[in-house]
């Protein structure tokens, strides 16, 4: 084994055509890691300097009565994620900020590539697309070249004269290509990690790293065994190429298709949805007549034992709204926890492509542990959305315990809105997130076993003689 | 002798079952790809008809007031009394009166799909492709990159499957599968001498095979193209360009593919070669080009909009303030000196609303526009240069053939600004006047119309005349290489 290893190096170092492709992708991934930190520092920047200046005119602006000033709104923005200067994963393709607002849950807006849609959502030039798919190829490739130079030869039934085993010979091409295009991927990986700090960063970058090693060994295995069990035949690499990309690219958008087909979801289905759902409630701007505002007024009455809305001792008006609020928040809640299962449906059957490659599982866990996955911008959305009902509440109530019904023009004491803390974005956590990532680290795993198993498979086997 | 040649490698092609899968496996594709892209539009359509109804729905309550009035069977709320001193009853605005009639009389902006939409989705999942509007400000209203429809993200960030990206990634593909050992079979099988006894030289052996193989992928694609035109019932101009988009980009594939055809690099070598270069030209190439195009700061201006706004409303929303501003906004966007105005005309509540409405939208329009400007400056730098990654400058060009590139929402973005700012100076016209709006007035109320831009000439130019160029001097490099070379 060692002997065949040694023997692989020697041969690498004669071969300059991989020397160079190695030496490319090491130098593209490491102009990578710079690139993705300025380019995230950049948009970063943009949008924490939104927030701060948002925030300072919501507790600056000039007197106004709560509901008005919840009508003004606010907006929060998205912060970056752990490593999405390593992994952009679906944050460039989702809003990064709402407008909180009474009476509504918007959707986000402004995603960072609605400003430059000319990017190719193929590939991408942060560090882990291009290590997981680029990267990845380059490991098959190179593995089916290493692993067929005998068969390619012609050589082979002349190493099986001499003694060479074939399991061997096997393990230490899978060894050397994996050591190769570890050693390629090692310098952007290291110059990655030193721009990190806190464990949680670590850890993430850390089962990041292994996991697209895990991925780059897996293809070089499968790479080495497709070379040396099917070498000598001239149209071997081609084929192989068209899997990968079967897999790799096309099999995960065909099942996106099937996914959108077998289970649809459209925003107008479901704005529709919700729209009837909330003509059944309360509505505090309600400009007819409306039962469920009826009833509301008549328990109000009867919880302060008063017949007429004058005589309340609190802001009916302001309580309506407060009760419109939350019965649309219960919509919501319903009919979004509705779409989101179906969400969650879409993405099982998006899974499926994962046992035809393992680079979608690779590229899943990769966003994971970058916290870049959507489970990032649902965490995003809902705490957004938590932020909004609590302080639409408090204007509501504030208005409510302040001012008597009727009254639009009351306006609270000065620094009320300067009592609002501002939007604390989630924190995902290391743990939280690794937990998400078990399907996506069971695939490559599996991946990983099959990749073991064709190699165990080659090496039994004496590859298959050029005959020409 | 080349046509001989043709109908041989006809044969070889229909006996190789790697070839017919290939050949199927883009069929197949490209079937899914024209279903998804009008899955698509007709989501894209969908979402703009649902605002559609919506917005009919509010004229039509408008209407029925005006009927109303016309028959004495309404009363409509005099919305400047005191709250107070409202009917009992539902709240029955007054279109007549403009204040009311602006923020009641609701029309929608909408960008029509691209007349190929559904063959290169491009821009249009992430841009909005419609706008309720009435006069309140626009900041309230137009959310910048609000998609029209929601897809599930992770789809999303993938990128859909449609015909443009059948042809950019996977025609390539089935190309190096079809013409990887054009030359190299012959000569590895050892067949290479007989094959030359008969009078054929690698280069008409080079030609019948790029002929053949790459004619039959452009065939193909041609031929699921002019379907999805027909079923989207595009213009026959555009069509025809797109189908002459795809022929070029087979084209340069093809030219790739014999150009390392005509080397002496063993089959393997080519398929090798052909794989890196396909990863190279594809999918690094255009990444790396937007990148190195693409300003930093291209989300600010968008990102601070809202702020901006924010700003000039606490600076100039103060009590204190408001006499200031009406004299203000009518001197420097009204043209007019507001104390002078008509007694009927100084309504506290009109005056007061829409002079901050109008600062606020000029702040946010500044601020709206710096953004485009910054992305048309991108967009012109990739215009220019973008055909250095021939995917890059065809996908552009294909989606402005299309109708689907960010041009057209910036467009689209400036047309709803400009529609949103008469709809404001129709209003305030009526309500310095003291002018009611009758019924004949709010018919006449001009629609938002969608007009389609010419076409994005310098894009079209680029990305064609990059593929084109490259194909034409990669078929001459090919056969001039593999000239009076025997196999």
């Amino acid at each position: 084994m060692h002997h065949a290893i040694l023997l692989e190096w020697q041969l690498l170092r004669r071969d300059r055509a991989i020397q160079l492709a190695l030496a490319l992708l090491a130098v593209l991934l490491i102009v990578a890691v710079i690139v993705g930190r300025d380019a995230q520092q950049a948009e970063i920047a943009a949008l924490d300097e939104a927030a701060e200046r948002v925030q300072s005119e919501w507790e600056t602006q000039p007197p106004k009565n709560p509901h008005e000033a919840a009508h003004y709104g606010l907006l929060v923005y998205r912060p970056a994620a752990p490593l999405q200067a390593i992994e952009p994963g679906v944050l460039p393709y989702q809003g990064a900020a709402i407008f909180l607002e009474a009476h509504q849950r918007n959707a986000p807006f402004l995603s960072p590539a609605s400003v430059r849609a000319a990017d190719s959502r193929f590939g991408g030039t942060r560090v882990s697309p291009l290590l997981n798919l680029a990267g990845a190829f380059l490991a098959l490739i190179i593995g089916y070249l290493i692993g067929a130079r005998e068969a390619r030869r012609g050589v082979s039934p002349l190493l099986a004269g001499a003694g060479a085993k074939p399991a061997a010979l096997v393990v230490a091409k899978a060894l050397t290509t994996f050591g190769l295009v570890t050693l390629a991927a090692s310098p952007a990986l290291l110059l990655g990690a030193m721009g990190l700090s806190g464990a949680d960063a670590l850890g993430r970058f850390v089962v990041f790293a292994l996991g697209s090693l895990a991925h780059l060994g897996t293809l070089a295995a499968f790479g080495v065994a497709a070379g040396y069990l099917i070498g000598a035949s001239p149209g071997g690499l081609a084929a192989l190429t068209m899997v990968w990309a079967l897999g790799a690219l096309i099999a995960p958008r065909v099942a996106d298709i099937a996914a959108e087909q077998i289970l649809p979801s459209t925003q107008t289905a479901l704005a529709a949805t919700i729209a009837a759902d909330f003509a059944l409630g309360p509505d505090g701007h309600a400009e007819g007549p409306s039962a469920a505002n009826e009833k509301f007024k008549r328990d109000t009455l009867a919880k302060y034992g008063v017949e007429r809305v004058q005589d309340l001792p609190v802001n009916f008006d302001a309580l309506l709204m407060q009760a419109d609020e939350e019965y649309r928040g219960g919509v919501y809640d319903r009919r979004l926890a509705e779409a989101d299962r179906r969400r969650q449906a879409q993405d099982a059957v998006r899974a499926i492509a994962w046992a035809l490659s393992p680079t979608p599982a690779a590229l899943d866990l990769s966003a994971r542990m970058a916290g870049s996955h959507a489970d990032y911008q649902r965490r995003f959305d809902q705490a957004a959305e938590a932020f909004r009902r609590d302080f639409v509440e408090r204007l509501n109530l504030h208005m409510a315990e302040n001012s008597r019904s009727g009254d639009w023009s009351w306006t609270p004491e000065d620094g009320y809105y300067a009592s609002f803390a501002a939007f604390d974005p989630p924190r995902p956590s290391f743990a939280e997130d690794l937990r998400g990532a078990v399907p996506a680290m069971t695939a490559l795993m599996l991946w990983s076993a099959a990749a073991l198993l064709a190699l165990m498979l080659a090496g039994r086997r004496q590859p298959l003689g050029n005959t020409s | 002798m080349i046509w001989s040649l043709i109908r041989l490698d006809a044969q070889l092609l229909l006996r190789s079952p790697t070839a017919l899968a290939a050949l199927a496996l883009l069929a197949g594709v490209s079937v899914l790809a024209l279903a998804s892209g009008l899955d698509w539009r007709a989501r894209y359509v969908a979402a703009i008809e649902a605002d559609r109804a919506v917005v009919a729905e509010a004229r039509a309550a408008l209407v029925a007031v005006y009927d109303g009035l016309d028959d004495g069977t309404v009363t409509p709320t005099d919305v400047h009394a005191p709250r107070s001193e409202w009917p009992e009853g539902p709240y029955i605005p007054d279109p007549r009166d403009p204040y009311v009639e602006g923020f009641y009389h609701k029309r929608l902006a909408a960008l029509a799909p691209g007349p190929l939409l559904h063959l290169a989705v491009g821009a249009s999942e992430l841009a909005p492709n419609r706008q309720i509007l009435y006069t309140v400000p626009l900041s309230g209203l137009a959310r910048p990159g609000e998609p029209p429809e929601a897809v599930n993200p992770a789809a999303l960030a993938a990128g859909r499957l449609d015909m443009l990206a059948v042809l950019i990634f996977v025609a390539p593909l089935i190309l190096i599968a079809l013409l990887f050992d054009a030359t190299a079979r012959e000569r590895e099988s050892g067949i290479g001498p007989l094959i030359s006894a008969l009078g054929a030289t690698r280069r008409d052996l080079l030609a019948a095979r790029g002929i053949l193989r790459g004619g039959a992928v452009a065939t193909l694609v041609v031929l699921f193209i002019t379907v999805g035109a027909i079923l989207g019932a595009a213009p026959l101009g555009t069509s025809g360009l797109f189908v002459a988009g795809a022929v070029l980009y087979t084209a340069f594939w093809t030219a790739i593919c014999l150009v390392v055809a005509s080397t002496q690099v063993t089959a393997v070598g080519a398929a090798a070669t052909l794989a890196g270069l396909w990863v190279a030209v594809t999918l690094l190439s255009p990444s790396l080009l937007e990148r190195a195009l693409r300003p930093d700061g291209l989300l600010a201006p968008r990102a601070l909009a809202d702020a901006d706004v924010r700003a000039v409303a606490r600076t100039w929303g103060a009590e204190e303030r408001v006499e200031a501003r009406i004299t203000e906004v009518g001197k420097r966007f009204w043209n007019i000196d507001t104390a002078s105005l008509p007694a009927c005309a100084q309504y506290d509540g009109p005056l007061v609303d829409w002079s901050i409405r109008w600062l606020m939208d000029a702040a946010y329009v500044r601020s709206i526009k710096n953004g485009q400007a910054a992305e048309a400056r991108f967009d012109t730098g990739l215009d220019r240069i973008g055909w250095l990654s021939p995917p890059l400058g065809f996908r552009r060009a294909m989606e402005s053939v299309a109708g689907s590139d960010p041009a057209r929402n910036r467009l689209f973005e400036s047309e709803v600004i400009a529609y949103h700012q008469g709809m404001k100076e129709r209003v305030v016209a009526h309500l310095l006047e003291c002018d009611p709006i009758d019924r004949e007035a709010f018919n006449a109320a001009p629609e938002f119309v969608w007009r389609e831009p010419a076409l994005r000439s310098a894009a079209v130019a680029g990305g064609f005349g990059s593929v084109g160029f490259l194909a034409a001097a990669g078929f001459a490099v090919a056969l001039r290489r593999s000239r009076s070379r025997s196999l």
